[in-house]
């Protein structure tokens, strides 16, 4: 193109020819320290624009029919296992009773030692009385016997639940013959020192509701909800609720990227003395999910995780009520069970945390042009400030 | 002297460095200076110094920013203040709080009473016109001025208390009602639950913190009348970046109810509070000191090149309408074709 072409014309960027140049060792030094402060700026633009971000979101949460599972860790040193029954109840109506389903029941050796006993040694129940005559229909002593072995109670532990399904206090098995074939009583006392640590995972209807460890069998009596606390009660040897919650999470774990608190009960501790003592934990659960890069409403992504998250507040009282001994104005209510209760409550709202990148690629360009661009001007200014400083110098030594 | 001033002695460091220089310089010879030139310099630099101050005040101001959480964790207790005028004498008033836990709190033994004279205007005042002395000292001399020994027919309660951090209802209610004690039946004609919130928050106090019930006048001339307050308070977390401390209170959303009852049911003024799962939290923050540089720089270096390539392009324009042509000088150096005229 010739030097009329009207593109020529409107060269925004006009170059001095060369001759009219001059290049001084300080334009040198500031292009060399320039280059250097572009190159720092765009590494931290780089690194901005590679950052992954996880933005919580508030929303209310629209999913329906959920449940809500319930994973748990929590170690009694003073109770065996023989007493301690896990119930769920929830404002649904629902209960479950005695849960063994997806809970293990692990025994420690006494406390402070506090280490798993072996359970081949020493097992308190024969699930099946296979070595007695196949003809064999135990008594179950008034009580209606489970229907699986039509009315027939096989084993100690058929007696007992028998008992418990109508209200019966059981005790030590007294007389009761498949008891004492199975010296029921003997194990009992001697476990009576052992503690019990409760591990597992539960599913249950996503409403209002409670669940709580409590000694002995429970049953529901004219719409009450009932522990036979007989045997808790009737040991010669201290029982306390005293606890250890290793674990205790409503679903599976965030990853570590997002920054909330993980389980806020988790290797937590309380302490009694005292044999008829309630623990109360009051536990607001939000659900939460967690959406990793590139996942749009619809579709389903791997990393996806739904989970919830869980506020609380703890409580603790004596079941003797009267006044609280640290707080005088507080004044307790009298009776109720002992036990460790949780009491959840689900709340409407639910946080998203969202993955995704601090800045778009747009944005990213945008910033390294503004960084070189930025940086060379200033830059320019300074050199210009120095160059035409230096020649006024230069003047007035000459003038 | 000449070249060497700049410390361009003729050693081969300084030559090689010399070689890097990205900002030839003009001859002072092949340049020229004009009016116009150096009056857009003048506005451009107005501009930024305009646009530079406008950050700065921006930095030092700082800003706030809302973040919420699942609230961290393992709740105990909660205060609540109060202050609160009830048009009862103080004898025949009962105060209690009851939660979830099926704990009884008797907070009539925690918070202070003093008889004092009913008066609902200093009150109301206070609280739409915040910290005016008059008003203030009028509500002062109102409610404090009469001795306990006078009895003005109302009695002011303010305190503090602790109470479980659950679910509640801290209510005032007439002795003898609602209440299995062994006291002294009040008579129905006395009964008056008018009152006077001049304040109710729970946890620490927080400048920025509004609580919806201050100042909040209920009146009625029924003597068996519910007001009943549903509260949920929402814990908050003011942070400052700057000076690195944090305040863990309590806001609260509040609903009114209020209604005529039958002399069946317990007459009084209730609070039922309720705690929310997520926790808010505010905090001022600050940019970082380079980051405001970078944006400095950013602004004033834009506005000089993106002015000198304007004020250079309308040159370009104006010499390609009057199809002059004319050698020219380079625009980022903010000087433009017209200008040699």
């Amino acid at each position: 193109m010739g030097r009329g072409s009207r593109l020529t014309r409107l060269d925004a960027f006009t170059k001095t020819v060369e001759d009219a140049r001059v290049r001084t060792t300080s334009g040198g030094i500031v292009t060399l320290v320039s280059l250097f402060v572009v190159f720092v700026l765009v590494v931290g633009e780089f690194r901005e624009y590679r950052r992954i971000q996880v933005l919580p979101e508030l929303v209310v949460d629209k999913t329906r029919g959920e449940q809500l599972p319930i994973s748990l860790n929590i170690t009694f040193p003073h109770i065996p296992c023989e007493l301690l029954t896990l119930d769920v109840m929830d404002v649904s109506g629902e209960q479950q009773s005695s849960i063994t389903h997806g809970i293990h029941l692990t025994r420690l050796t006494p406390f402070p030692e506090s280490k798993p006993v072996s359970t081949t040694s020493l097992n308190v129940h024969e699930d099946t009385a296979s070595h007695l005559d196949p003809a064999y229909c135990g008594k179950c002593y008034g009580a209606p016997g489970p229907e699986k072995d039509k009315g027939c109670c096989q084993t100690c532990e058929d007696v007992r639940e028998a008992y418990a399904s109508i209200g019966w206090a059981f005790g030590k098995g007294e007389g009761v013959e498949q008891c004492e074939r199975e010296h029921y009583a003997e194990r009992l006392d001697e476990m009576r020192e052992e503690g019990c640590n409760i591990a597992g995972h539960l599913s249950v209807n996503k409403v209002i509701g409670n669940f709580h460890i409590a000694p002995g069998k429970s049953f529901s009596s004219a719409q009450m909800h009932v522990h036979d606390l007989n045997q808790y009660f009737a040991s010669t040897k201290e029982h306390t609720f005293t606890h250890t919650i290793h674990h205790l999470s409503f679903g599976p774990d965030l990853p570590a990227n997002v920054k909330v608190q993980r389980n806020p009960l988790d290797d937590s501790r309380q302490v009694t003395q005292e044999r008829s003592f309630n623990f109360m934990y009051f536990i607001k659960v939000v659900s939460t999910s967690y959406l990793p890069l590139g996942t749009s409403e619809n579709s389903y992504i791997p990393g996806a995780i739904e989970t919830h998250q869980y506020s609380v507040t703890s409580h603790k009282r004596s079941l003797m009520g009267g006044a609280d001994k640290e707080h005088a104005s507080t004044i307790h209510a009298r009776g109720g069970i002992p036990g460790v209760f949780f009491s959840y409550d689900i709340s409407p709202m639910k946080v998203i945390n969202r993955e995704v990148r601090a800045k778009s690629f747009a944005g990213f360009l945008t910033g390294v042009c503004a960084v070189i661009g930025g940086t060379l001007t200033v830059a320019a200014a300074i050199d210009r400030g120095l160059y035409e400083g230096g020649m006024r110098v230069k003047k007035l030594h000459q003038g | 002297m000449n070249e060497e001033f700049f410390g361009e002695k003729r050693t081969s460091l300084g030559e090689s460095v010399r070689t890097f220089d990205a900002f030839p310089k003009t001859r002072a010879t092949y340049t020229t200076r004009t009016p116009r030139g150096g009056a857009i310099t003048l506005l451009l630099l107005l501009t930024s110094a305009c646009l530079t101050l406008t950050e700065l005040r921006n930095y030092l101001t700082g800003s706030e920013s809302h973040t919420f959480m699942v609230e961290p964790g393992i709740g105990h207790d909660m205060q609540i203040n109060l202050d609160i005028t009830v048009a009862m004498p103080c004898s025949s008033l009962h105060l209690n709080v009851q939660d979830a836990m099926q704990d009884r709190i008797l907070a009539g033994e925690l918070l202070s009473r003093e008889e004092v004279w009913f008066d609902d205007a200093g009150a109301h005042k206070l609280y739409s016109e915040g910290a005016d002395a008059e008003t203030e000292r009028r509500l002062f001399s109102s409610l404090v001025g009469k001795g306990a020994g006078e009895g003005g027919g109302s009695c002011r309660i303010y305190g503090s208390m602790g109470v479980n951090r659950i679910l509640g209802d801290f209510h005032i209610t007439a002795k003898g009602h609602g209440y299995w004690e062994d006291g002294a039946h009040i008579d129905h004609r006395s009964f008056n639950f008018s009152h006077v919130i001049t304040e109710l928050s729970f946890g620490d106090y927080y400048p920025k913190l509004v609580n919806p019930l201050d100042g909040v006048v209920s009146k009625t001339d029924e003597n068996f009348h519910k007001f009943q307050y549903f509260l949920s308070i929402v814990p908050t977390t003011y942070e400052s970046q700057t000076s690195g401390k944090s305040l863990l209170t309590n806001q609260y959303a509040v609903t009114e109810q209020s209604r005529k009852i039958s002399s069946h049911s317990v007459p009084g003024i209730y609070f039922k509070y309720d705690i929310e799962p997520i926790s808010l939290k505010i905090s001022d923050r600050r940019t970082a000191l380079l980051a405001f540089v970078v944006r400095l720089v950013n602004i004033v270096s834009g506005i000089l090149v993106g002015g000198g390539w304007v004020y250079g392009l309308f040159g370009t324009l104006a010499g390609y309408f009057r199809r002059q042509r004319r050698t020219t000088d380079g625009m980022l150096n903010g000087r433009a074709l017209g200008d040699e005229e």
